[in-house]
């Protein structure tokens, strides 16, 4: 099955179209993860609904950016800290507000994240 | 403790703050001033052997109807406290104390634990940056909500603010190094505070103990990479359950039994409605994630300085590190403790989280940010005094200070209420400043030494009442108390208080309160017992001063001289009055005494939508006409259980005389959980009401005659007889029905909505018709059987300690 199933992932992408779609991203990494960042702020600040879709999609879409861009821990944390700002900034003006509690899921979830690749990247010694 | 004494020498900052927290709860109040009230009380730090003998020993609740609970836990901490007194003499001094141990082992705890993680990075030697680091993290230990905010009105359970950390540093260092001593501190520890350690108010004990076990021993694995110490655990165990026999086994040996408050609390999960997860989903909008990475206090919500700490946090982390286990794992423990305390992460997480109320158990968080907000700091807290320190290492010493310094200043500033004392001098909620702080009134001691001297057991009814279950009583300064009654829990005398404690007439009440139905009034207080009005004259306890809480739903009189009316139309003579305080007493007439037996019973179906607390007494109260009855010798009994004691036939009627005439009830008691009682000239069946909470518990057993003959009272022309009640603390014959057999198990029922009775029918006892019975809460006894078995631990546990220490010593 774990065969099958790497043969396929495999397949999809050394594809052609995913191939070309890589190299493109990779071109334009910097505004990629720009674009991305924002779109989480969007979600913050703009989009007053909860989805876990959107979460998750997102989460996602950072792991796949994390080994497409080898991102270091580092600049997740560095994205905690915006958020971080964000939801203080945030709780100041608006108490505990949808937008705040927002900032706060979001940073506890790349937090989160953050710690696992720091911790798959530190060396032992 | 030597080792202890060798840290703080060492590190004499920590030790210089440690006195300064220790020292600063001293300041807080002035001589005589007490911060006795809340949910729980505190007053025991007023009187702990009133206290102690009202409350402790035996498990019915000296307050309202005297329901079963297990109170023994109290016991080890209670006497602690009595100890403390007899040297300081002072409640005042006694408050300060324990304060400063919540201040100051909050701290010295916290900071210890943090360094015994960094010693397995680098040694026995502490570097600068992490000797900073821990300090930090133990202030926003101290300084956090979960120690602060929840100073006023602390509930006996906030002592766990340095018990958790004391208790988890001891395991840990027991981990290290595997001395047997720091097990046999850790349960000295437990024994002393056991209230944190039961399991008649368990969420403390079990938001934190087992996630700290769990994170000990995948330390103890992961970390530090020793083997499981099995024999500290098995030791630790045993003892353990052998010094908290007294109230783990009670409360254990209940847990079957259906209807019992443990019992509900276990498996309210298995229902088909499920409390816990209802009374969750209504307030899970309250769980807040930034409120939980900030930790505001209550009164400075606002603060720039809030962010300090997590920005350092997060810089800790963006520093280059080796791989670090320990932090890992602490990361894991922080992650899981802020979803259990602020369940909003993600959708699929609350529907995991609502899927949790499925455990058995799992219904005691249902206050979610309450209950696990001790743990979540804590780890917390070990997360920040971890990633700090790898930021500190990578800094120049002066920049280290700079921020040390700056964070310390930032936390004490927003802490100041810490140092001017306003921590606990706050005023009452909904009042118009209305200090919590108390100097206790002269007068009020002196009703509460009148009542204690009354030598029936008439419960006594408060004015005002509250909405709730509080007392509510002025002191000298003009402070108020509020709280559950002095009356119940230093005199040992059931009253009612507020609302919640005349369940299930509460809804009766308000409803007879409205149309000012004063004969019917009478009747209910008669149903529960009522013989004294404690009528408390002093206007700052009225709305005048509170007018928004706790007066309101009950719509009781709002002002003294509007009280004073409704207390004379509801009472008779007045038998004592000192300053603001009269106790009233009711006509003798309409008196029912603790044991009667019924001349008339009343049968109802019970009506589905009262079935529910505080409400059940509308099922046959008032709708019910009593017809001109003028005996209130009484019984509603619903007709299902009246099916299982007597002819249906019967029970379809609405009502049923039984021929009392000749029947004479003598009674006496023993203690809260037993009562002798001789039943004279019954030739016929009739109805026993006992107006004691029902339980399946009370038993009644055929003995031989009473002893004593002093009569204390007598009621309905010599039917009824009280006689004094006995004044031993402890029972001098406690397994004295052992070998008796119970008798009238099977015709045990609950009238009047919460009352115990039994249909007797003397045939079936003997040919004659005077029967001695006791009747006995037989749980009591396990109470005496785990007693001892604590007793006996003790004594092994004091004399392996003493082999510890010699072995050191050699």
């Amino acid at each position: 099955m774990k065969k099958i199933l790497g043969k396929v992932l495999h397949k999809i992408l050394t594809s052609e179209k995913i191939e070309k779609m890589t190299s493109f991203l990779k071109e334009n990494k910097k505004i990629v993860l720009a674009l991305f960042v924002v779109s989480i702020f969007v979600d913050i600040f703009f989009v007053k609904s909860n989805s876990d879709i959107v979460i998750f999609s997102i989460l996602l879409l950072y792991g796949i950016f994390i080994k497409m861009f080898q991102i270091k821990s580092r600049r997740t944390f560095l994205l905690c800290l915006a958020l971080l700002a964000a939801m203080f900034i945030n709780f100041l003006f608006t108490g505990p507000s949808i937008p705040t509690e927002k900032a706060a899921v979001w940073l506890v979830l790349f937090m989160a994240l953050g710690i696992f690749q720091q911790w798959r990247e530190n060396p032992t010694k | 403790m030597k080792h202890l004494i060798y840290l703080l020498k060492k590190h004499k900052l920590v030790l210089l703050m440690s006195v300064i927290l220790f020292i600063l709860p001293f300041f807080w109040l002035n001589m005589g001033e007490m911060d006795l009230g809340g949910d729980s009380n505190r007053l025991y730090f007023y009187d702990p052997i009133s206290n102690f003998k009202a409350f402790a020993i035996y498990s019915v609740v000296p307050s309202s109807v005297g329901i079963v609970a297990y109170n023994q836990y109290f016991i080890p901490f209670v006497l602690f406290i009595a100890f403390l007194k007899s040297i300081f003499h002072s409640p005042t001094i006694l408050i300060a104390i324990f304060n400063g141990f919540k201040l100051a082992g909050s701290f010295i705890f916290t900071f210890l634990i943090i360094k015994e993680l960094f010693r397995k990075e680098i040694g026995a030697k502490m570097t600068l940056a992490q000797s900073m680091a821990a300090i930090l993290g133990a202030i926003f230990y101290t300084f956090s909500p979960s120690v602060v905010d929840n100073m006023k009105y602390a509930l006996v359970t906030h002592n766990q603010v340095f018990l958790n950390p004391m208790t988890f540093y001891f395991l840990l260092r027991y981990l290290t190094i595997f001395s047997l001593k720091y097990v046999w501190f850790a349960l000295l520890i437990t024994f002393i505070f056991s209230a944190n350690f039961s399991l008649q108010a368990p969420p403390p004990f079990f938001a934190f103990y087992p996630l700290a076990i769990i994170f000990l021993l995948t330390y103890n694995f992961f970390v530090l990479q020793k083997p499981i110490p099995w024999k500290g655990i098995i030791v630790g165990i045993l003892f353990f359950l052998g010094l908290h026999a007294f109230h783990l086994f009670p409360v254990a040996s209940i847990v079957f039994d259906k209807g019992s408050e443990f019992n509900t609390r276990v498996f309210e999960g298995a229902s088909k409605v499920n409390p816990g997860l209802e009374y969750f989903n209504a307030i899970r909008g309250l769980g807040k994630v930034s409120e939980h990475i900030l930790l505001p206090l209550e009164n400075k919500r606002l603060s720039l300085s809030l962010i300090i700490i997590p920005v350092l946090v997060m810089l800790g982390f963006l520093t280059p590190k080796r791989k670090n286990r320990t932090l890992l794992l602490v990361s894991i423990f922080f992650f899981t403790t802020l979803f259990l305390v602020s369940a909003n992460i993600t959708q699929v997480g609350v529907e995991f989280y609502r899927k949790l109320f499925s455990l058995p158990g799992f219904g005691m968080f249902r206050v979610f940010f309450g209950q696990w907000q001790w743990v979540y700091t804590f780890f917390y807290v070990l997360l920040v005094g971890l990633s700090i320190s790898y930021l500190f290492s990578k800094l120049k010493k002066k920049y280290v200070y700079i921020i040390f310094i700056f964070a310390i200043g930032s936390m004490i500033a927003r802490s100041w209420i810490v140092f001017n004392g306003e921590i606990v001098n706050v005023f009452h909620r909904g009042s118009k400043d209305v200090k919590v702080v108390i100097r206790m009134d002269p007068n009020y001691e002196k009703i509460l030494d009148y009542i204690k001297e009354i030598p029936n057991d008439g419960r006594v009814f408060h004015m005002p009442f509250t909405d709730y279950g509080y007392n509510i009583v002025g002191g000298a300064n003009r402070g108020v108390y509020m709280g559950q009654s002095m009356v119940s829990f230093l005199v040992g005398k059931n009253d009612f208080a507020g609302y919640q404690n005349i369940d299930p007439f509460s809804e009766v009440f308000v409803k007879l309160v409205k149309e000012r139905n004063y004969p019917l009034i009478k009747q209910m207080m008669s149903l529960l017992q009522i013989r004294y009005v404690l009528y408390n004259s002093d206007e700052i306890i009225y709305d005048k001063f509170f007018p928004t809480f706790p007066y309101d739903y009950t719509g009781l009189p709002s002002s003294p001289s509007v009280a004073l009316d409704f207390v004379n139309n509801i009472s008779g003579k007045k038998v004592y009055q000192i300053g603001h305080y009269s106790l009233l007493e009711v006509d003798k007439k309409q008196y029912l005494p603790h044991l009667y037996a019924a001349s008339e019973m009343y049968f109802y179906n019970t009506i589905p939508k009262y079935d529910v607390q505080y409400s059940r007494a509308l099922s046959f109260f008032p709708e019910k006409p009593l017809d001109s009855n003028s005996d209130p010798r009484i019984a509603f009994i619903d007709r299902m259980t009246c099916n299982t004691i007597l002819p249906i036939k019967t029970c379809n009627q609405n009502n049923s005389h039984i021929d009392i005439k000749d029947i004479q009830i003598i009674y006496q008691r023993i203690n809260p959980t037993k009562y002798k009682v001789t039943i004279k000239n019954a030739t016929k069946p009739f109805l026993l009401v006992f107006q004691n909470s029902f339980s399946s518990h009370w038993k009644l057993y055929r003995t031989t005659p009473i002893a004593s003959r002093n009569i204390s009272d007598s009621y309905f022309n010599g039917g009824i007889i009280e006689l004094m009640p006995v004044s031993h603390i402890f029972d001098k014959n406690p397994f004295e029905t052992n070998k008796m057999k119970s008798v009238y198990g099977s015709t045990h029922v609950k009238v009047n909505g919460y009352a115990n009775a039994w249909y007797i029918r003397p045939s079936e006892l003997s040919g004659n018709s005077d029967h001695e019975l006791i009747l006995e809460m037989t749980t009591q006894k396990t109470v005496y059987y785990s007693f001892i078995v604590s007793a006996v631990s003790l004594l092994v546990f004091l004399l392996y300690g003493v082999k510890l220490l010699m072995k050191q010593k050699l």
